[in-house]
């Protein structure tokens, strides 16, 4: 599957250089899924509502074709992923050997496997629940609903899945 | 379940002391990064997320569609660039 994935970064009047070196890595606190270099699936809204949050005015959006494949540990469209992810959480809980008030995290597991036993795969897919989200309720009695326009992001543990000659600006339109 | 990463890692963990685990999360955790812990990553899988305000959505459709705002308070990690 292919997809468009949007890259927000600082301006810094430096346009010309990102688009031929790329997008940048992530590596401080905020890589939630690790060390990688991020970008919105699809939907650019959230691209924005970074760049306004982070970097008031001064923000660039790059887009890029992402490639969705059996590379791609998906944690927002894989069930099999997902199962696998808790139970791979549930044994280090169980097995490592952790001291009072440590906490596994969502980036220090990826990290961990990565660093220490051999992560298969060269990019990350998943969502969170942003502040306010739309769902749609079944309706009546029911109890159940379905989320719609989930915060999803695709980190890229290499560049393998993105295609270089599609990353180009466009926001501000230069 | 067993899949070839589940058995890598149970692998990985029967197979060093104490001390080498020590070492490799003392490594994790000099990384600083801040992310979902278990009870957020479950509720993302799960969106067990509060309700806050029900809007009706003024559209005609067959199963009677109702468009729900919700707040999720502090699990919100997908900001990174």
């Amino acid at each position: 599957m292919l997809t468009i994935g949007y890259h927000t970064l600082q301006n810094l009047d430096n346009v010309d250089e990102i688009e031929n070196s790329g997008p940048i890595k992530c590596t401080t606190k905020a890589a939630w899924l690790g060390h990688g270099y991020y970008f919105w699936d699809y939907n650019i809204h959230w691209a924005h509502n970074f760049g306004r949050s982070r970097y008031v005015d001064s923000y660039m959006i790059f887009e890029a074709e992402i490639v969705i494949n059996q590379e791609t540990y998906d944690l927002y469209g894989n069930v099999r992923h997902k199962m696998e992810f808790k139970e791979l959480w549930d044994e280090l809980k169980e097995n490592g050997h952790f001291e009072i008030g440590e906490e596994i995290t969502v980036p220090k597991l990826i990290e961990y496997l990565k660093r220490n036993v051999g992560f298969p795969y060269s990019s990350i897919r998943a969502a969170d629940t942003p502040d306010r989200e739309s769902r749609i309720s079944f309706g009546g009695q029911r109890s159940e609903y379905m989320i719609l326009n989930e915060r999803v992001q695709i980190c890229l543990i290499t560049k393998k899945n993105l295609s270089l000659q599609s990353f180009r600006v466009i926001y501000p339109d230069f | 379940m067993n899949t070839p990463l589940l058995q890598k890692l149970r692998e990985h963990l029967a197979s060093i002391s104490k001390e080498q685990f020590r070492k490799e999360w003392t490594e994790i955790e000099s990384l600083g990064l801040e992310g979902p812990n278990y009870e957020e990553f479950i509720q993302s899988l799960t969106a067990s997320i509060k309700v806050t305000d029900i809007q009706i959505l003024n559209i005609e459709s067959p199963f009677n569609l109702e468009l729900v705002n919700v707040q999720a308070g502090e699990s919100s990690y997908a900001n990174a660039a």
